[in-house]
């Protein structure tokens, strides 16, 4: 229920009228319908100051629960990179193991749906969790946290097999040869393309959504305007 | 304050016209004035309403008295806001002794083998038996965790380091890139300081990060000897590098902490940018309005 806003010239109650700001100073101003007398609708301290706390503990939520979205498909997209790189190493006619095995025993194509499928997944969470950005910039927001992950973690990397080498040690780590670099370079792609598709089933829940969202502002302002036929 | 003389004004419209028709609440009682007669009282012609529960009349014609428990939120806010910012303040001195600490550790390995192998012998040509055949396996680790004595140690150090060829020779390199973790969380240091005192200019920002590493160096020269309760040749050589560690790696890590108090607000308006639509960056405002800056329109797609 609104709060008593009261006409002070006839004591008629203005709560339920919408204020409209006026032209020259934009102040919330109503109209009593029983004197015409033009009254300002100020805000309690108390009510504004809590709902800017309000709003501010819930938009701090929303940066954190939309980080924890990104972060977690960000990580989704990775490891749908790294099974896609998996897959493509072993459909490579080069790759030792298929001289002695058929390839459809180590590349099958039907393995990678539940892969493709996640990167769907991931490109729609974005989409709707990132709706306000335009798609290309929810997508670069996305491959952008992915690239930030990948060089941390090879940043990381770097540092310390300088240190080993530094301290007269060798790396644990694998080193990257040339091959490595052109299969990352072939699955990228196809992985950004998958990711951008999720995009399409995102838009289209949000025009259902959209939809529903009018017809029940719709519904409400018809309930409104009876009610308001009714009263007089 | 009783309301005595009070006379309903006439209806306008309906007949419901002098109630209230929408939530108030009693300045005294908090009781809920929904459907009170509203009247203009003989003497100035005020609009007032009569708490039925404690008979307190309510002026209506200007909301009413703010509760004083706003206020005290707000006191009470700022204190935790103050107080968690000393924790930072406090938790970032630990920090930085913490990790010169560690550093220093990996830099004085060479120096604790030296210390410990020197202790070992100067045990065996006394006549002590050494410990070292106990370790079995681990015979190679044995010299950095030996235990040493602390008059061996006034005695016995300025020998050890002269004849290992000085601290410079005898530091580990590859420790040294420890700095570059210390850079970056630096930068993050700087990026909290700057967001959370926005109440400052970004040079006073600047100020508090600064003061909390001088602290710790000055925590570091001043306790040096503090908490030293374990006197293995590690320790020792901690010990040893600690001091001369602390203010290069304070030096090295100030340019990306004043960095991040530099780029932290532009970080934390991009940050809200990309998150929030335009309707819910309004409780953020204060990250554009601080810096002269007009909160960004919403652009239609």
């Amino acid at each position: 229920m609104p709060r008593s806003h009261i006409c002070p010239s006839c004591l008629t109650e203005l709560a339920r009228i919408r204020a409209v700001p006026e032209p020259h100073y934009r102040l919330p101003i109503v109209v009593c319908p029983g004197c015409s007398l033009a009254c300002v609708r100020t805000k309690h301290p108390d009510q504004a100051f809590w709902r800017g706390v309000r709003r501010g503990v819930r938009s701090g939520w929303l940066i954190i629960l939309k980080g924890l979205l990104l972060g977690a498909m960000s990580l989704v997209v990775i490891f749908v990179l790294g099974s896609t790189i998996n897959a493509l190493e072993r459909a490579d006619p080069s790759t030792p193991g298929l001289m002695i095995l058929p390839s459809p025993l180590l590349f099958d194509p039907y393995g990678l749906i539940p892969s493709a499928l996640l990167a769907i997944g991931a490109g729609c969470a974005i989409r709707l969790g990132f709706g306000h950005l335009r798609v290309w910039g929810s997508l670069c927001v996305l491959f952008g946290a992915i690239v930030l992950i990948v060089a941390s973690v090879l940043v990381a990397g770097a540092i310390a097999t300088v240190k080993m080498k530094l301290a007269g040690g060798t790396s644990i780590g694998s080193s990257w040869e040339r091959e490595d670099l052109g299969t990352l370079m072939a699955g990228i792609p196809i992985v950004v393309s998958v990711v951008a598709l999720g995009v399409f089933p995102a838009e289209l829940i949000r025009a259902y959504a959209k939809k529903r969202a009018h017809r029940r502002f719709r519904k409400i302002r018809r309930q409104y305007i009876r009610k308001q036929t009714h009263a007089d | 304050m009783q309301h005595k003389e009070s006379k309903p004004v006439e209806s306008i419209g309906s007949i419901n016209a002098n109630q209230i028709r929408a939530d108030r609440a009693c300045i005294h009682c908090g009781f809920n004035l929904y459907g009170q007669v509203v009247t203009k009282e003989p003497h100035y012609g005020l609009a007032i309403a009569t708490c039925p529960e404690c008979n307190t009349v309510a002026a209506l014609q200007s909301y009413p008295t703010m509760s004083h428990w706003v206020n005290r939120f707000r006191a009470l806010l700022a204190g935790l806001w103050i107080m968690m910012l000393l924790l930072v303040f406090v938790f970032q001195v630990t920090s930085i002794v913490t990790y010169a600490s560690g550093v220093s550790s990996d830099i004085g390995m060479p120096l604790a083998k030296a210390v410990g192998e020197a202790y070992d012998n100067w045990l065996v040509s006394n006549g002590y038996p050494s410990n070292k055949t106990n370790w079995g396996a681990n015979s190679r680790m044995y010299y950095q965790w030996v235990s040493v004595t602390e008059p061996w140690v006034d005695e016995h150090l300025d020998t050890v380091i002269e004849e290992a060829g000085g601290l410079w020779k005898l530091i580990e390199p590859s420790s040294a890139i420890g700095l570059i973790p210390a850079s970056i969380g630096a930068f993050f240091a700087g990026v909290f300081w700057s967001i959370a005192l926005l109440g400052a200019s970004r040079t006073k920002a600047a100020l508090i990060p600064i003061i909390a590493s001088m602290t710790a160096v000055l925590v570091v020269f001043g306790f040096a000897n503090a908490g030293f309760v374990s006197w293995q040749a590690m320790e020792v050589a901690r010990r040893v590098y600690l001091p001369w560690m602390i203010v290069p790696f304070v030096a090295l890590s100030m340019p990306m902490l004043l960095l991040g108090v530099f780029l932290g607000r532009k970080i934390a308006r991009g940050v809200i940018m990309l998150t929030l639509p335009a309707r819910l960056r309004v409780p953020f405002s204060i990250f554009w309005t601080r810096d002269g800056l007009a909160l960004p329109k919403p652009k239609f797609k």
